[in-house]
């Protein structure tokens, strides 16, 4: 899985020193004026300038007097209950049914050749949920208004001392309350499909005569080799991302081997990650090399050089890394590296690349020796015991991994590559400390927080249109900020990088003319050409720049977490949370604006 | 008011109907026997592209295209898009998934099967620094290009692509030693592709030991994809070169496992087997580029038929060429003009040789010399005219189709190496080479010596291995063993001949010094051609 | 009659800041025009409206249909903006919401939830008033007595015919104990009888002390239950004032007598030939059909039994 520096960030980094609150802010007052400029001009136009300010003013200092504080549980409860009994009323459980369906059909969908099973049923599951909630976020939230305008329902309502705040917020909690409902119903669902869909056991076909290594049958598309302690008690070896426990048990004075269920492939991590830095050839701190390709994302160290990469970890603390009840002596260091080889010669096909890893105290007095390693190039898992010979101040020592190399809960580690001419390339997530695992069922649960928050949004949002558009208009504007939200990086991509081929307006000449993106447009005609360039640009920015405002939904999805069994991090999911709140605020009073100057009769 | 809306909505009624017409006229599905059903499904029908006939309806592949509705171009170049990014940020798992949805989409698209298998086999598998991790992607691309044919019955281009990847990809790269173990024991995989419907237990899939061998299973695929084109589908490729890779696979079967020291009866045997499938493809009806159906066989015949229609031509023309000798006059020397004097009859064959050489100098093409016949000849004359150029353009054809697959070349190599001599000379290579990394100097260089007697006759047998890449290996061979054994190379050494002229050759690559000893090797090798049914084990 | 549609921007000295005057409801040159999508003009539906409602009466807007009672009340109510001019009910903007807390509404046809059942909707509406749930169980309990809904109080509006739909409808109006009372055309749809006891309903809630503003195209009802009127045409007041003082005809007297012999029926005639009047008519008077069908189910209900024909 790849980070982004900014998922580590704890909430309160985010919040204050990262200027999440105070860009919350800047946008809000900069919607505020723009909001209040357009409806200023929009009364205007209907009132003249001296009654629209007038009329504007009133709205607001109504929300501040009147309709904020007049605003009452009992009634937004009332009309979130409505809600709730209206969604329930059009069948929404048949949610239900297609997920079943899905589940029954997931066969069809899943490569179950695949690797790592475990991740592709998560994957599944998590993104079939999150599409079918955001589209049953969409349907309930966007009609609910404009139909009870069209039955002139609406007349009831508004005629009661109802105020435009609990219309809104009230629909928003209403439908919220039945989606999460829905959601929970889901995410208990997929928890069992996941589980039932994994287990599985295997019986053992061959084993060695000492009856210490053998190999299982064939099951879910995979085999399993072994070894065995004395007892007869041991663990296969990893296959499709797990293990299984295999027992010994005397039965009629004949060894049966019981295969227990699968382990490892549900779990939730909890790395530590740290910071990375490079120091290049000559030892000096330095970006680290690239080796050619596009991405930035990985840095490499050139092999029988000082070149090096360094991660700088803090809140390293013993305590997170006992595993069960082990005595204080048995806790290891668990090192997880994904780190990848280039090799600039092909030299020994047969003998992957050789690296090294060094534990250093932050103030570089104390050091471990080299421990090396050769490139796995996929998840290698490193233990580490405390007990680690090392130098202190340069003498030969003897080091206590946890009392003596972690200063102040803080650790470096260096990492070097170890064959001259050859690479090893890594970015900041490829190399994690790995605290004691988390419950995976409570990692599970979490991910559906964040699709919960993601419908949550997207229900603010199909309410917040559906008080100035009809139910259908409503809902295709809702769609609209969806895909711009789930596509949003591919348009910024669009904008940022000049496709070849153009913007819209290029397209749309280039289709029927039969030019591919290879080719210049060729009008002939310059000027042509370029209006055309320049409006298509135009559009491209407004589309980029309006989805400042909306959600991005590709950012708020945290299925890679839950994907690659990793604890998805409290303060982002925090963070999430934070965001969500900042649309409800938003959607909850544009949609207060429209509801209030609305005339529910016309 | 009312009439207004009543008009409006009838307007919209007969639009509707108006436009369903030709819906209907065009989407109609054919019904019942006689019923034919509309135009599109006419011209399904007409060029046999249902999606039946095309290949397996896969239920996942039609819910994804249901489920995209009309936007499965967009659905597709989102997905295109997001598999450039995984494959640019090497997110390869995210890249093969997304790649099975893309595939699913689209899945009568041959090109997308193809240059995404090509991007799993080749450009993924190389990002790997494991070879293991490289040989899964290999097979990633494989698998990926049997779905495909799967979806696409009818097109023996992916079962071609399929031979190029088991072969090529598995047994020419850096790591072909690797892989080809890999894929000899990898039973499972077997399996996989036993489902698919390609029999890896027959002789004529397994390998030396009785292991499915890359080289022999990518020819199978090859030779589904003749069966099709047999069968009367198109395949996009040049016929030639098409055709003739069943036959090489099986010339590298041989030199692959010779490589990994099979060198007995076995080797032989694989030799025989590839060299009697070369000259069998020799024998096919090919059609060029230039639309000719040509055999590569069929080299001397059209030489021959060339020759005779020159013959006949000539004949014909015979009356003009005084004339032609009386207007080039200025152009000849005294002496070949006096030799033009002298009655063809008594020339001798060297000064009719140097009568041809001189006439070049006048003579003009067949259908200009045509025209000048006299009238009552001239339509005949041009008729001979065109036979002639159709006659050796027709050769000229034939002659540059065997240069593009080297046929002579591996009909040479094919016959030489099954005999008992050749591979005697490289088992002793291969011996010798193995006591060396042993350090058993004395009898590596025993084994070593043997070799190059053997080599010797096979060399001399035939010239023309003299260039091939096979007596590079040869040449590096050598130097070894003049290393190892640190000593010049005497004048005893049985194939100083061949490393004087490879050392000549390196130097002035084809001039004049090389080809005379070239030819003076030929031209040996005529006079004497050795036996090699019987290798020297002394 | 002011067509002026420049309205005077103060509030009403007689209404502002005092909200114990008996002036419940206030418009001042309220106007209406309906516009297009394009801002243009289609409809003027009301033409500067000046009326008040008082206290405790039965104000009835009367016209055909077209004539804009429609839209005054939605302009009282706040469901509709004025283009010009006012509307202050309890001395406050028609726009604000905290006014309806006195209010009780009774849409033109009940628009209400109809997967709801009697009993969820007065919840409902009486949660709407924030009221405490003890008082909202006690309150709709009562209601549903009332009009007489107590049998089908689980079923869901859906499944209610049109007058048990009205029903629920005026219960939910009254769901706040209201002031004020707006009905839009409270009897169409009913029948005889459901019409009588809307109307005698409307009458005890006058005699409550409520105030009831209704409009209707029924000239009877108007007739038999407002006090005061006003008549509206193509969005214009037309006449203005009490009913009974509108409908009486002045030099005409009437005289109901029983027993009267044709002898007598002679005298009298000659009587007001002797003072100089005309007779205009002397015959047996006939009742309305509403008070023949309202007698014979009376009678029916008194004794039941087919009585047709005897």
């Amino acid at each position: 899985m790849r980070l982004t520096p900014d998922q580590l960030w704890s909430f309160y980094e985010w919040f204050i020193p990262q200027q999440g609150l105070l860009q919350g802010i800047s946008l809000a007052i900069t919607l505020a004026i723009l909001g209040l400029l357009v409806s200023y001009l929009v009364a205007m136009v209907r009132l003249g300038p001296g009654e629209g300010f007038y009329a504007v003013a009133k709205v607001i200092s109504d929300l501040i007097r009147f309709d904020i504080p007049g605003t009452r549980s009992s009634r937004l409860w009332a009309i979130a209950k409505l809600s709730f009994m209206e969604a329930i009323r059009r069948k929404v459980l048949v949610v239900f049914v297609i997920f079943i369906i899905l589940c029954m059909f997931a066969g069809w969908l899943l490569d179950l050749r695949t690797d790592h099973p475990a991740q592709l049923y998560i994957t599944f599951v998590l993104s079939s949920t999150n599409m079918l909630v955001l589209l049953l976020g969409l349907f309930i939230s966007a009609f609910s208004l404009p139909a009870d305008i069209k039955n002139r329902t609406i007349y009831t309502i508004v005629t009661k001392p109802v105020r435009a705040t609990e219309i809104v917020v009230g629909r928003i909690f209403g439908f919220s309350l039945i989606g999460s409902m829905i959601l929970a119903a889901l995410g208990l669902f997929s928890y069992v499909f996941v589980v039932r869909g994994l287990n599985h056991t295997h019986e053992i076909t061959t084993i060695s005569q000492d009856g210490r290594q053998g190999k299982t049958e064939v099951a879910a598309r995979h085999d399993h080799v072994f070894k065995l302690g004395e007892d007869g008690n041991g663990y296969t070896e990893e296959a499709k991302g797990h293990q299984h426990t295999i027992t010994a048990v005397q039965l009629d004075n004949k060894t049966k081997y019981v295969v227990g269920p699968p382990t490892g492939e549900l779990t939730a991590k909890v790395p530590i990650y740290g910071r990375l830095t490079f120091t290049d050839r000559s030892g000096n701190v330095g970006e680290g090399l690239n080796v050619g390709y596009m991405s930035e994302y990985r840095k490499y160290v050139a092999g029988g050089s000082l070149s090096s990469a360094k991660w700088q970890f803090e809140r390293v603390r013993e305590s997170d890394f006992r595993e069960g009840n082990e005595s204080d002596d048995d806790i290891e260091l668990t090192i997880e590296m994904n780190i990848e080889a280039f090799r600039s010669f092909k030299g020994d096909i047969v003998t992957p690349v050789r690296g090294s890893i060094i534990l250093r105290s932050p103030d570089e007095s104390i050091e471990s020796q080299r421990i090396y390693f050769l490139v796995k190039e996929s998840v290698d898992r490193k233990l580490i015991s405390r007990t680690i010979s090392g130098f202190r101040n340069n003498q030969p020592a003897t080091l206590d991994v946890f009392k003596d190399i972690v200063m102040n809960e803080k650790l470096e580690v260096i990492v070097r590559c170890e064959d001259s001419q050859q690479y090893l390339g890594m970015g900041a997530s490829d190399l994690t400390l790995q605290a004691k695992e988390r419950s995976f069922a409570w990692n599970f649960a979490k991910g559906y927080i964040s699709i919960w928050l993601q419908m949550v949004i997207v229900i603010c949002f199909g309410v917040m249109y559906s008080t100035f558009l009809s139910g259908p208009v409503a809902m295709v504007a809702t769609l609209a900020t969806l895909s711009l939200g789930l596509f949003g990086d591919i348009i910024d991509r669009y904008f940022k990088v000049e496709y070849s081929g153009g913007g819209p307006i290029e397209s749309i000449i280039r289709m029927p003319t039969q030019k591919g993106v290879m080719i210049d447009l060729d009008l002939g005609n310059v000027a042509l050409e370029k209006v055309i360039h320049n409006i298509d640009y135009a559009i491209m920015y407004g589309v980029s720049s309006l989805k400042g405002v909306f959600p991005n939904f590709s950012r708020l999805g945290t299925s890679d977490f839950i994907v690659y069994g990793v604890d998805l991090f409290d303060g982002l999911l925090l963070r999430h949370c934070a965001i969500t709140f900042g649309f409800f605020l938003l959607t909850s009073l544009v949609g207060y604006f429209f509801v209030k100057t609305r005339e529910m009769a016309a | 008011m009312n009439t207004a809306t009543f008009k409006r909505k009838i307007f919209y009624m007969l639009a509707m109907v108006a436009l369903l017409i030709p819906l209907f006229l065009l989407g109609q599905p054919p019904s019942g026997p006689r019923g034919q059903g509309g135009t599109l499904a006419k011209l399904r029908e007409r060029f046999d592209i249902g999606q039946s006939s095309l290949g397996q309806l896969d239920p996942a592949s039609e819910t994804m295209r249901l489920a995209s509705l009309g936007l499965r171009g967009v659905a597709a170049t989102i997905l295109w898009q997001y598999a450039d990014r995984f494959k640019e940020e090497k997110y390869w798992d995210l890249l093969s998934a997304t790649l099975n949805q893309l595939s699913l989409l689209q899945p009568h698209f041959v090109s997308v099967w193809e240059s995404q298998a090509h991007n799993l086999a080749y450009n993924v598998s190389s990002e790997f620094d494991d070879y293991r991790e490289r040989y899964v992607w290999v097979k990633k691309g494989i698998d990926f290009l049997v779905r495909g044919t799967q979806f696409n019955r009818r097109q023996p281009l992916l079962q071609y692509h399929l031979g190029k990847y088991t072969t090529l990809k598995l047994g020419r790269s850096d790591e072909k030693r690797q892989f080809r173990e890999l894929f000899r024991n990898d039973n499972t995989y077997h399996k996989t592709l036993m489902d698919y419907g390609l029999d890896l237990e027959q002789p004529e899939a397994t390998g030396s030991d009785r292991k499915p061998d890359n080289w022999l299973v990518g020819r199978l695929w090859f030779i589904k994809s003749y069966d099709l084109v047999h069968a009367g589908y198109y395949c996009k490729k040049s016929p030639i070169i098409y055709f003739g890779e069943a036959p090489w696979a099986l010339f590298y079967y041989g030199e692959a496992i010779e490589d990994e020291g099979v060198l007995d009866d076995k080797a032989m045997f694989a030799w025989s087997r590839a060299a009697k499938a070369w000259s069998e493809y020799g024998n096919l009806d090919l059609m060029t580029t230039w639309g000719h159906t040509i055999q590569l066989r069929g080299l001397d015949s059209a030489n021959e038929a060339t020759l005779k229609a020159v013959e006949l031509f000539r004949e014909q023309t015979k009356e003009l060429l005084p004339e032609l000798i009386e207007q080039g006059k200025d152009r000849f020397t005294t002496d070949e003009y006096a030799l033009l004097q002298k009655p063809e009859a008594d020339r001798t064959p060297q000064e009719q040789q140097m009568v041809d050489m001189a006439m070049q100098k006048v003579m003009l093409a067949p259908h200009v010399l045509a025209q000048r016949m006299p009238r009552e000849k001239r339509a005949e004359s041009i008729q001979l005219a065109n036979e002639l150029s159709e006659k050796s353009d027709f050769a000229f054809r034939v002659d540059r189709s065997r240069e593009m697959v080297n046929y002579q070349y591996w009909e040479t190599r094919g016959e030489l190496e099954q005999t008992p001599t050749a591979v005697a000379a490289r088992r002793h290579v291969y011996e010798a080479e193995k006591y060396l990394i042993e350090a058993d100097l004395n009898k590596a260089i025993q084994s070593y010596e043997l070799a190059w007697k053997n080599w010797d006759r096979v060399l001399r047998r035939y010239p023309m291995m003299l260039h091939e890449e096979s007596s590079d290996a040869l040449l590096k061979s050598i130097e070894r063993y003049a290393t190892s054994t640190d000593s010049t190379l005497g004048d005893d050494f049985p194939l100083n001949w061949f490393y004087r002229y490879r050392a000549i050759r390196d130097k002035n690559k084809a001039g004049d010094e090389t080809i005379r000893l070239y030819d003076e090797f030929v031209r040996e090798a005529e006079n004497q051609p050795g036996n090699l049914d019987t290798p020297i084990e002394q | 009659m002011s067509v002026d549609t420049q309205a005077p921007a103060s509030a009403p000295s007689s209404v502002a800041g005092n909200a114990a005057s008996d002036v419940v409801i206030e418009t001042r040159g309220l106007s209406k025009i309906y516009r297009d999508f394009w801002g243009r003009k289609k409809v003027h539906a009301l033409k500067s409206l000046d009326v008040e409602v008082k206290k405790g009466e039965i104000f009835g807007l009367l016209g055909p249909n077209g004539s804009g009672k429609s839209t005054t009340i939605k302009l009282i109510l706040g469901l509709l903006f004025p283009s010009a001019g006012r509307a202050f009910v309890f001395g406050k903007e028609a726009s604000e919401v905290t006014k309806n807390e006195r209010i009780g509404y009774l849409p033109e046809e009940s628009y209400l939830y109809k997967f709801l059942n009697a009993e969820e909707t007065l919840d409902f509406y009486g949660r709407l008033f924030d009221m405490p749930a003890p008082v909202r169980r006690e309150r709709s309990e009562q209601l549903i007595q009332m009009v007489g809904l107590h049998r089908a109080r689980r079923r869901q509006l859906k499944e209610y015919s049109k007058g048990m739909t009205r029903r629920i409808g005026l219960a939910q109006a009254l769901i706040n104990e209201p002031d004020l009372l707006v009905l839009d055309e409270p009897t169409t749809g009913l029948d005889p009888i459901g019409s009588r006891e809307m109307k005698d309903l409307i009458l005890k809630l006058r005699e409550q002390g409520k105030t009831i503003l209704m409009c209707s195209h029924q000239l009877a009802d108007v007739q038999d239950v407002c006090d005061r009127i006003a008549i509206l045409h193509q969005g214009e007041l037309k006449e203005l004032g009490r009913v009974d003082s509108l409908l009486k005809v002045r030099d005409v007297t009437e005289v109901h007598a029983r027993g009267l012999t044709e002898d007598a029926k002679r005298e009298i005639a000659e009587v007001i030939k002797r003072h100089g009047g005309e007779l205009m008519q002397i015959d047996n008077p006939t009742v309305t059909m509403e008070e023949l069908f309202l007698e014979s189910i009376r009678e029916s209900d008194a004794r039941p039994g087919r009585r047709a024909g005897s």
